[in-house]
């Protein structure tokens, strides 16, 4: 059975007034405000914390073996810092890499995805600021 | 910052016979409903029916297969920034960043619809839903009521002409029912915003919508006024419902919010009135582990009483009931 009931519209209250929106069509700052949402996210949690200690527990045993070590300890000293430089940068890189996968995937799983999705904000812009989040992230562990 | 040159429009949302699919399978096939500004508009139907998806063409997430949609006067998929700086949205699952407070979460959406509100403005969204107590908490401790509250706040954030909750109510306490229904109603009778917002719960809908439109199995099968919807109920013979028990149970005075509660998958909430609500339960279960299930869950069950197959308590679940008489088995399997 399929019921067509009529549709009250006369009832329609009229809307006060006008409200104009701040919005801005460019979304720099909204790219801003995620990338330091993701940077905040991927450095404060647990995670992040994580990830941080034991970047520093490795890399700390590395230079404590490249100055210790008898054999490494023939490399001079200019080259034990370019050695390590190139290392940290690499494994910051991973690192932001590993944390930051889910920067889409992870949101959309948990279903935070889609709040960002309803405002105003650009997609371009919200990616942006994804990428953003990552570089930031990447120089806090270097 | 620029406002957008958008035309007003009393009509806030039109939906007219609008298909829509996901994942290759045909979800809504003839969904057509109208929302005028100062108007609650409830979307109700069984689970699966259809009613997240058409929220989600509503707000431009999902591109309709065939009809026609507008939203706030515009095209919600190509127009969709223009449509969500106008639009409050509470969507199905919260998606909270557990790290942040409700303060900094709102003041992170806030930047994000490019208003920068002051403090006390956000002290001021959380106050509205009743989460003045907790501003500086992390949301990981919060309960899933308060999550609740917290996702409506968010979508109190913007300062639009049309909020689209779905199940807004979903989880609250009884007494943060009532204040949501208040809020609701303050919001669309004050300030002449438009509701559309989808439930199952169907006090809710006589209590806070002005009209309301059916969905069963992505169809529209009832749209108008919820008196003359639950009159034309009232008219309807008693329906038939195979494979489906009724019982009314009397509630202590914890019972006005047992849909928060939970319930077996072989139970559902028909209805309430006072301290009795009707259930209905699946036939192939035994009602008495049903009841001790019930219980478990923290129903305050005083009384159970058997009901004749089409109990319903008032004309509008009686209408629903018969409307969505094939979909009430799917539920109860």
């Amino acid at each position: 059975m399929k019921l067509d009931a009529k549709i009250q519209g006369g009832a329609i209250a009229s809307r006060q007034g006008g409200r104009s929106v701040p919005y801005h069509p460019l979304g720099f700052r909204g790219a801003l405000t995620i990338a330091g949402k993701e940077s905040g996210e991927l450095l404060l949690s647990k995670r992040g914390l994580l990830w941080l200690l034991l970047v520093s527990i490795v890399l700390s045993a590395f230079a404590l073996l490249l100055i210790s070590n008898t054999e490494l300890g023939l490399l001079d000293n200019a080259q034990v810092v370019y050695d390590m430089i190139g290392l940290v940068i690499s494994v910051g890189a991973l690192l932001t890499l590993v944390v930051g996968a889910d920067a889409i995937g992870g949101e959309q799983e948990r279903g935070s995805l889609i709040p960002l999705l309803l405002t105003p904000l650009p997609r371009s812009a919200l990616m942006l600021g994804k990428l953003g989040g990552q570089l930031v992230t990447w120089a806090a562990m270097l | 910052m620029t406002g957008y040159a958008i035309r007003r429009t009393e009509v806030l949302v039109e939906l007219r016979s609008v298909e829509a699919q996901r994942g290759g399978v045909k979800i809504l096939r003839n969904v057509t409903l109208t929302v005028g500004a100062g108007e609650i508009y409830g979307l109700i139907g069984p689970n699966g029916a259809g009613k997240t998806t058409t929220l989600a063409v509503v707000v431009g997430l999902l591109a309709p297969a065939a009809g026609s949609i507008r939203g706030l006067g515009l095209d919600p998929v190509r127009q969709a920034a223009s449509v969500h700086a106008r639009t409050g949205i509470m969507p199905e699952r919260g998606g909270f960043y557990d790290w942040m407070t409700p303060s900094e979460y709102l003041g992170f959406f806030a930047r994000l619809y490019g208003c920068e509100r002051a403090p006390d403005e956000i002290g001021e969204r959380l106050a509205q839903v009743g989460l003045s107590a907790r501003p500086d908490q992390p949301i990981e401790t919060l309960s899933h009521g308060m999550r609740q509250r917290l996702g409506l706040a968010r979508a109190l954030i913007p300062d639009p002409d049309l909020r689209v909750l779905d199940e807004p109510t979903n989880g609250l306490d009884p007494r943060g029912r009532r204040e949501i229904h208040a809020l609701l109603m303050a919001l669309s009778q004050d300030r002449g915003i438009g509701i559309l917002m989808s439930t199952h719960i169907l006090d809710d809908v006589e209590r806070l919508c002005d009209r309301i439109g059916i969905i069963a199995g992505g169809i529209t099968v009832a749209e108008g006024a919820v008196h003359e919807l639950a009159s034309i109920g009232r008219d309807l013979a008693a329906p038939e419902r195979d494979g489906i028990d009724c019982y009314r149970l009397r509630l202590g005075d914890r019972g006005e919010d047992v849909a928060s509660y939970g319930a077996p998958a072989a139970v559902s909430l028909l209805g309430r009135e006072g301290d009795w609500c009707t259930v209905g339960v699946a036939s192939k279960d035994a009602p008495e582990v049903v009841w001790r299930e019930l219980m478990f869950l923290g129903w305050p069950v005083r009384e159970i009483q058997r009901v004749d197959k089409g109990g319903a308590s008032s004309g509008l679940e009686r209408l629903y009931l018969e409307l969505t008489k094939g979909e009430g088995r799917e539920m109860a399997a």
